[in-house]
């Protein structure tokens, strides 16, 4: 499954409500069913970090950090890259706090 | 009984900090103004920066009788106001007397945060980038830190003010310093940590303003469970906000109710008793003279946070293609 966050050039991500609704209807439901996504962040020069912690972060805390390894992260530029990592981060210390 | 607000000639975060009601006797506005109950004085005003404007104007749209305003005298300042759009968000002096030029590289006119926006669409999106792109429209690496900090702060009021916002910017090019603002004039900041149980109990603006700008902590969840499975708060915005300012040695002020918040840079926060603001006005200071890009900043506050956490276990490996 592929998911296209945005066709409009040099977008910054902000909306952490945008997150939550293409993380309910698209990334949870897949990987519930056990399939690999790809998440182009094509046009993507930024995102806010409530944005990527909605996305990212609430993902790996409603499937589990393990299900990180059905996501894979497509043409991220070095800040994003920088957000992806601090939400897993983020995520990582929570599921070890809960445990 | 009437109150007075008294503008000074600088309308900015100094003037919101001691700003004070006078009593008034409306009947000296004249016939048929008998019935006003709060009356701002512009008279005087020279200098406005967006904290202030943004403050006066919730401050007024927070009253509930009749509001009067008097003009400041100045030419200037009263063409600045006009131009910025605080008299036509207010609704009041529609006469105007110029042609708007685009306002790029100078300041963004102010806007109003609706509780009509759809946070799922793309309107917040394009709300701070029109902010970004304005006060800095030649200057990626500083727009980015713009639309980071501006993103946080719309996210802030949309998910937890219940209320109407206003923001607007302004670029100064003698400091070639960035001042944005966004105020609302909902429940404040201790009235929404008090939705979570482990808050019900706070009673204090300042205590209020301390805890909001620690990580992790939100009034949209108990941070005893698991807070992020169904909901789209993280509990980060105010502290993302506040390291951003500390790294790039900018200033953060932020009122809510009786208290106020300021930091400059990396030195410790001050919180104080303030004179009573009707909502929560949230005002950052950036540099553009600061040369870092947004993503090393991230990286540091990243790197802090896992230190400060004690964590050994490696990360888990994401695959970036």
């Amino acid at each position: 499954m592929n998911i296209i966050l945005t066709e409009r050039p040099d977008s910054f991500l902000s909306g952490a409500e945008c997150a939550l609704q293409i993380r309910e209807n698209q990334l949870v439901p897949a990987i519930r069913k056990g399939q690999t996504v790809e998440v182009d962040f094509s046009n993507v020069r930024g995102t806010s970090q409530s944005w990527m912690n909605a996305f990212v972060m609430g993902t790996l805390l409603e499937c589990g950090i393990d299900s990180l390894r059905y996501i894979k992260f497509q043409h991220c530029n070095p800040l994003v890259k920088e957000l992806i990592t601090f939400s897993v981060q983020k995520a990582k210390m929570r599921s070890l706090h809960a445990a | 009984m009437a109150w007075k607000i008294n503008c000074p000639e600088e309308v900015d975060i100094n003037w919101l900090q001691n700003l004070f009601l006078e009593e008034f006797n409306p009947e000296v506005l004249g016939e048929g103004r008998e019935d006003v109950s709060l009356f701002i004085d512009m008279q005087n005003v020279k200098f406005c920066t967006p904290a202030g404007l943004c403050g006066l104007h919730e401050f007024i749209k927070s009253h509930d009788g009749r509001t009067s305003v008097r003009r400041p005298e100045k030419n200037n300042a009263h063409r600045y106001l006009q131009r910025i759009g605080f008299f036509d968000n207010l609704k009041i002096f529609s006469d105007k007397d110029f042609a708007s030029h685009p306002a790029s590289g100078r300041f963004k006119e102010m806007m109003i945060i609706s509780r009509d926006i759809q946070p799922r669409s793309s309107v917040v999106d394009d709300l701070c980038r029109d902010i970004a792109c304005v006060v800095a429209p030649d200057d990626r690496d500083f727009q980015e830190f713009v639309l980071f900090c501006m993103a946080e702060m719309v996210n802030n009021v949309i998910q937890h003010s219940h209320s109407i916002g206003v923001t607007c910017a302004q670029y100064y090019r003698g400091t070639r310093e960035v001042e944005v603002a966004i105020a609302d004039h909902g429940r404040g900041i201790q009235s929404g940590l008090k939705d979570n149980p482990e808050f019900s109990s706070l009673d204090s603006d300042l205590d209020a303003l301390e805890i909001s700008t620690r990580p992790d902590t939100s009034g949209t969840f108990d941070s005893s469970s698991d807070p992020y499975s169904n909901k789209v708060n993280s509990g980060n915005g105010l502290f993302y906000l506040k390291k951003i300012v500390e790294k790039c040695h900018g200033h953060l002020n932020i009122f809510s109710h009786s208290g106020h918040y300021y930091q400059d840079g990396n030195e410790a926060p001050r919180i104080q008793q303030n004179s009573f603001f009707p909502g929560t006005l949230v005002v950052f200071r950036l540099n553009r003279d600061y040369t870092s890009t947004l993503g090393d900043v991230i990286r540091e506050i990243r790197e802090e946070s896992l230190s400060a956490q004690q964590i050994t276990e490696d990360l888990p490996d994401i695959q970036f293609e």
